[in-house]
């Protein structure tokens, strides 16, 4: 009974949020620091993208609002599409880092240069560790260490093998242990 | 801090979760995104308000109970299995209801503002353009469902004619196998949203275009050698009722969509030429329309079955544009005054005809027979536009005021044809 209650009030929730222009921007102003936060520690804070994921989020929540069948609570539904999101762009990038490789990789050690000039925090140097991994291995390292989704879902969502992504996943924290030792000895 | 060498797999791990904290978006961010969300919410409510939306919702409230995860497989089989009864039944019900169309919400005015599309929300008065402003739309139409614009564009001799959605999605040209000349009359729809009727020009001759608002086929419906105007589709969606031009007048006719069963449903209107079928009653009984001469016009409402028409409106007003409310229980229309038009509301029979609001015209009902859209003009020329009000005259609000710059009597208000839905005179 009290999970039929749960239901239906967060089924109302999102039709309710839609009933009228008001209760749109009440429902807008409390949901979207939640997704932004959630994408903006997953985008390794990058501001520009977690904004424009979230966007994209809540775009694609309003076309699909048929499909929210009120299981979840709204935010984690919303963090489900924000995931999806997050799963596309890992997906062109890794598409766009194969082609620019060599352009990119020069790019990333210009922009550490300068940046450790200014110095950095403990959070921004894993940030910027996170930044500096190929698309795939960050997405990888976000999806099971961050968000603990299985193995196998976190391949679904990025469209390989389980075994891939297994092998993926190891070659991402090596590469982070790397990565991350070369930026504290810099 | 940790360095290569000690750092483990679960330190890696600690280390990326550290990354998982809290944050707080730019509040410009947050005006932005939800100035640029407003608008499609709005298209996603009125969607969600039409009875397609009503449907889906319903039938997905009906079935997560039995797909959720707590319920057994016997039961959830069960579950289906009645609720696929029910369904079927609902089904019947619907198909039932559907015969007799019920009046939908309101959902969105299109309007064409100095040729730009708009969404206005009839509600708020909020406006939001559906195309860019160099397409100069004209004779503007919405689907009953509320989800179609459709509109003609009227450039180098070339009339064309488009559907786009409301959300401003999807727009194709329709028509394209004809080169016609769009006559400016009012474009109706089918009641299943499905079809749209036009008065075009073809072979030098009006004639009435049906428009298969889906693939875009059009095919005219009435003879090429009849010039006929005005068309209008019958409840049922079967007849297109339109006015019949000849060297004796103008008459009232139906004619199946097929173009069989031409016939006259007026009767003897003793010299009256007809401006036009104007609404039809929502039980398909009558046609109101209005009939004159250069001296006179009075409303009529004209039987299918019987093939007589009657006469509503006093021999002392000249009244014209007739609406039927969607519940067929109330017509309006507007009478002549010194300063342009009353509009004036009558019982369906003509019984208790009384003035609601001077200095108006008429351009329909609500779906849900709320309101009347309204052209108004006050005589002192100070206010005015296009807007809604009650049906006893109160809750007049102007969602598109008269602007200076287009001063032509009665387009003051800039706009170059609106739809709601519903057919109007």
């Amino acid at each position: 009974m009290t999970t039929q209650t749960g239901e239906a009030e967060a089924v109302n929730e999102l039709e309710a949020a839609l009933d009228n222009d008001r209760a749109f921007e009440s429902w807008h102003r409390r949901m979207l620091p939640r997704v932004y936060s959630y994408l903006l520690s997953r985008c390794a804070g990058d501001v520009t993208l977690a904004e424009e994921l979230t966007q994209q989020t809540f775009i694609a929540a309003i076309d699909r609002r048929s499909r929210f069948d009120g299981r979840s609570d709204a935010i984690t539904w919303l963090c489900g599409i924000a995931r999806h999101k997050l799963a596309d762009h890992f997906r062109s990038r890794e598409r766009e880092e194969r082609r620019q490789m060599q352009i990119q990789v020069r790019q990333i050690e210009l922009d550490y240069h300068a940046r450790n000039q200014m110095g950095l925090e403990d959070r921004t140097l894993i940030a910027e560790t996170l930044r500096s991994l190929p698309a795939s291995q960050r997405a990888v390292l976000v999806f099971v260490v961050l968000d603990d989704l299985p193995v196998g879902e976190a391949a679904r969502l990025m469209g390989k093998s389980r075994g891939a992504t297994e092998s993926l996943l190891f070659r991402a924290r090596e590469g982070f242990r790397r990565a991350y030792a070369r930026e504290v000895a810099s | 801090m940790t360095n290569q060498r000690t750092m483990t797999t679960e330190q890696i791990d600690a280390a990326i979760r550290r990354m998982d904290v809290a944050s707080t978006p730019d509040p410009a961010f947050i005006a932005s995104s939800y100035a640029a969300l407003e608008g499609r919410a709005r298209a996603a409510r009125v969607r969600d308000a039409s009875w397609f939306g009503r449907l889906r919702r319903d039938a997905r409230l009906l079935f997560t109970p039995a797909l959720g995860p707590a319920a057994s497989r016997s039961i959830s089989l069960a579950t289906l299995v009645m609720l696929l009864m029910l369904a079927l039944v609902a089904g019947l019900i619907l198909a039932g209801a559907l015969r007799q169309p019920q009046p939908l919400g309101n959902g969105l005015l299109i309007a064409s503002v100095k040729g730009q599309l708009e969404a206005i929300d009839p509600a708020s008065g909020s406006a939001r353009p559906i195309l860019p402003a160099d397409v100069k739309a004209e004779g503007v139409s919405r689907s009953p469902d509320g989800r179609i614009a459709t509109f003609w564009t009227n450039e180098a001799g070339r009339s064309r004619l488009f559907a786009v959605g409301v959300d401003g999605r999807d727009r194709r040209e329709l028509a394209t196998g004809l080169s016609v000349t769009w006559n400016p009359s009012i474009d109706t729809w089918s009641s299943d949203s499905g079809f749209l009727a036009t008065e075009v020009t073809l072979g030098g001759v009006a004639r009435i275009l049906i428009v298969d608002v889906a693939t875009g086929a059009a095919r005219p419906v009435t003879p090429p050698n009849l010039v006929a105007h005005n068309p209008l589709w019958s409840p049922d969606d079967h007849w297109i009722a339109f006015t019949p031009q000849t060297t004796t007048g103008r008459g009232l006719s139906v004619i199946r969509t097929d173009g069989t069963q031409m016939h006259d449903v007026a009767g003897d209107l003793h010299g009256l030429d007809v401006s036009g079928p104007d609404t039809w009653s929502p039980d398909g009984e009558w046609i109101y329309f209005n009939a004159g001469t250069t001296a006179v016009s009075h409303v009529f409402r004209a039987s299918i079955t019987r093939r007589i028409s009657q006469q509503l409106t006093a021999d002392a007003l000249r009244a014209y544009a007739t609406a039927s409310s969607p519940d067929g229980s109330r017509i309006a229309f507007v009478v002549d005054a010194p300063y342009g038009f009353d509009l004036w509301i009558a019982n369906s029979d003509g019984r208790e005809p009384h003035r609601i609001l001077a200095a108006a015209g008429l351009g329909g009902w609500s779906a849900d027979g709320e309101y009347i859209l309204v052209r108004w003009k006050p005589p002192d020329d100070a206010l005015g536009g296009l807007g809604t009000v009650k049906p006893d005259g109160t809750d007049l609000k102007i969602l598109i005021p008269f602007d200076p710059s287009c001063r032509q009597g009665w387009e003051e208000t800039c706009e170059l044809g609106f739809g709601w839905g519903q057919a109007r005179p």
